[in-house]
């Protein structure tokens, strides 16, 4: 039986959760209500939360200012294929660092730690060099190939993964006759799904909003993707509101999909990992 | 064929498999070569061929994406490159000119400073408070656990970003609109409103003022003394409000620093607090005495992760004061003022003595937190 006084301390926990999480997805809220108005009422003063009347014309305006198909079609190449690279390596390198003995292991991983504060600026000119040497300037390979390299974040969840599975599992499939390669990929992968899922979903989701890659390595205009593209409703001194939310708006419901479908996944995939080492 | 973009990305996907592959082969096969020099068992060469194999992708790429662009940046560092010019042997200057002569990046400097020894802090604190009233186990608890973590997945919008410069709006953004119905309406709010509002700005004219090398502006705001009724935060407006704006942004995106204290309490053995209610401890105790002293790994993990985080800014900054040339360097980091040196004016050289200093700067300040530890991380309780 709940008391009196129970009850009253559970509407403050509410009411206190609410408050909190109410500016958490107020900027949200804000640019569906902006996608949804006339540009005459986004600047409106007081500002309007309810738009009146509700107009679709942002839409379609927009929709015939750039080809978006084309946009979409460019993120699902790039993201589906930076995804996929992600997923080769990066559990391979995991396990490696996980379970395989070997001198100079501990080594390798506490360097990949350190890559991880390694600032992004750093290497970003001189990769821009070196592919521009390469010509691959204003094609996708800057932006999917890396991925193919095994991301030193992923690896380390993988890693972390890895060593909740019992040791004498591997050990006894080894005796059983397996080479390393098949204890990776017919035992140790396919337990690893609920890790796999969540970096699945954190890759797409890097890769989908990623905007400074395509910025730097993209030239023409049909090879945008989404997140770059809706930028050029972003000028120097007036940015087209009216377009560019409705758009973005559009631009980010794969990933919000994703992420409702699948939180349950990454949740879980952080909450698992320890961090103790 | 190779004139569709789409098949030329896919034919060179492939062809990196293989090299990757090739290139673990031969990794796997050198360090099965050294284990025979050391005159290794059999089983123990197997073991480090597969392994070294194994770890290629991640050795080759650490070679390539790594390495090699941290040498060439370290070698341009020295250097007057400028494109197009060919690089000009310099010595030390860029660095000397950095920390002795540069205004702007000392401000830079002092501006990711305050960031991070206010703007940490207020994030951490925040993280974990929201995690500590989540770990309650009722109803509802996973909705709210996504709205938290919503911002760390959509946040670094570009679009989004802008929705909160429109929010901020000192005039007739809906924050302020907000604050100004909740003084009207609720005394005590008001009193508490102007009190941060006095705060904050002090705090941000003294950091002003070590800029500035003189204190002016801190004395006015301290004659000016305690603000009108009136009075709401001046946003993305004045100097003084400039990095604050920033810091909203910071403690908004606290959401991933708030699943990792969940997962800590998560970790927490049912069995210890069981045993202190038994003893008597109220919730209060139990927090200071068993929830905290535990999460301590945690908040550690979060500190230094944070901490590289912090010193590393750049989104906020470039989409709330990438056109606002006046208000701009009273809230410009280091990353963002490298930025600004290699992208706008092509200044390679001089941008890779920033990130250089930049790179030192975080490896200084990691290697104290991790010396620190052994004063305040707990890995086990009593």
């Amino acid at each position: 039986m709940m008391t009196r006084n129970d009850r009253f301390f559970r509407g403050i926990y509410y009411a206190t959760l609410i408050m909190l999480a109410a500016p958490f997805v107020l900027p949200f809220l804000w640019m569906v209500s902006t996608a949804f108005k006339s540009p005459s009422q986004i600047f409106a003063d007081p500002p309007q939360w309810i738009p009146n009347p509700v107009t679709l014309d942002n839409f379609t305006q927009a929709w015939g200012l750039l080809d978006f198909p084309l946009l979409f079609r460019n993120s699902f190449i790039v993201t589906g294929l930076s995804v996929f690279g992600t997923l080769l390596t990066s559990p391979l390198v995991g396990y490696a660092f996980a379970t395989l003995p070997g001198r100079g292991k501990t080594f390798w991983f506490n360097l990949m730690l350190a890559t991880i504060m390694i600032p992004s600026a750093i290497t970003l000119i001189p990769l821009f060099v070196l592919f521009s040497k390469l010509g691959w300037v204003d094609t996708y390979l800057p932006l999917v190939l890396p991925s193919f390299f095994a991301n030193a974040v992923y690896v380390f969840l993988f890693r972390q993964f890895f060593r909740t599975i019992p040791m004498d599992l591997f050990e006894s499939a080894e005796l059983d006759g397996c080479n390393p390669w098949q204890a990776y990929w017919r035992i140790a992968l396919p337990l690893a799904r609920p890790a796999v899922s969540a970096v699945a979903v954190f890759a797409f989701i890097g890769a989908w909003n990623d905007f400074l890659g395509p910025l730097v390595y993209l030239n023409t205009a049909d090879k945008y993707t989404v997140s770059l593209g809706l930028s050029l409703f972003q000028g120097v001194y007036y940015t087209q509101l009216e377009y560019l939310m409705p758009m973005s708006l559009a631009a980010l419901l794969p990933v919000l999909a994703l992420f409702i479908f699948s939180q349950h996944y990454f949740v879980e995939g952080v909450l698992t990992t320890r961090f103790e080492g | 064929m190779t004139e569709n973009p789409y098949y030329y990305t896919l034919i060179m996907a492939c062809a990196t498999v293989g090299f990757i592959i090739l290139s673990s082969l031969l990794l796997g096969g050198l360090a099965r070569l050294i284990a025979k020099l050391f005159g290794l068992t059999k089983v123990k060469q197997d073991n480090t061929f597969a392994g070294y194999f194994f770890a290629a992708p991640w050795i080759v790429g650490f070679l390539i994406f790594v390495v090699a662009p941290m040498l060439a940046s370290l070698y341009w560092s020295f250097t007057n490159y400028r494109i197009p010019n060919a690089p000009e042997w310099l010595w030390f200057q860029n660095y000397t000119r950095l920390i002795l002569e540069d205004k702007e990046f000392r401000s830079s400097l002092v501006n990711t400073l305050f960031l991070t020894v206010i703007g940490l802090p207020l994030q951490i604190s925040f993280a974990l408070f929201l995690a500590v009233l989540l770990n309650q186990k009722t109803r509802g608890e996973r909705v709210f656990r996504m709205s938290f973590y919503l911002p760390v997945i959509l946040g670094f919008n570009a679009a989004v970003l802008l929705c909160w410069r429109l929010m901020l709006n000192a005039g007739n953004g809906i924050i302020n609109q907000i604050i100004r119905a909740l003084s009207n309406g609720f005394l005590p709010f008001s009193y508490l409103n102007r009190a941060i509002i006095f705060i904050v700005e002090l705090v941000n004219a003294f950091f002003l003022g070590i800029n500035n090398q003189n204190f002016i502006l801190l004395n006015k705001v301290w004659e000016a003394g305690f603000p009108a009724a009136n009075r709401v935060p001046m946003w993305v407006q004045t100097p003084l409000w400039s990095k604050m704006s920033v810091i909203i942004l910071m403690v908004w995106g606290c959401g991933s620093m708030m699943l990792i204290f969940l997962a800590g309490l998560n970790n927490i053995p049912k069995e210890l607090h069981e045993a202190a209610e038994v003893d008597g401890a109220g919730s209060w105790m139990r927090f200071w005495k068993i929830s905290l002293p535990l999460l301590t790994p945690y908040i550690f993990y979060n500190t230094v992760v944070g901490m590289i985080a912090a010193l590393q800014i750049f989104e906020p900054i470039y989409v709330l004061y990438r056109d606002n040339a006046t208000l701009a360097p009273t809230a410009y980091s280091m990353v963002y003022y490298l930025w600004r040196a290699t992208f706008r004016f092509n200044e390679i050289g001089y941008g890779s003595a920033i990130s250089w200093v930049v790179l030192v700067l975080i490896l200084i300040v990691t290697i104290i937190q991790f010396r620190l530890q052994k004063r305040w991380v707990q890995y086990e309780l009593y």
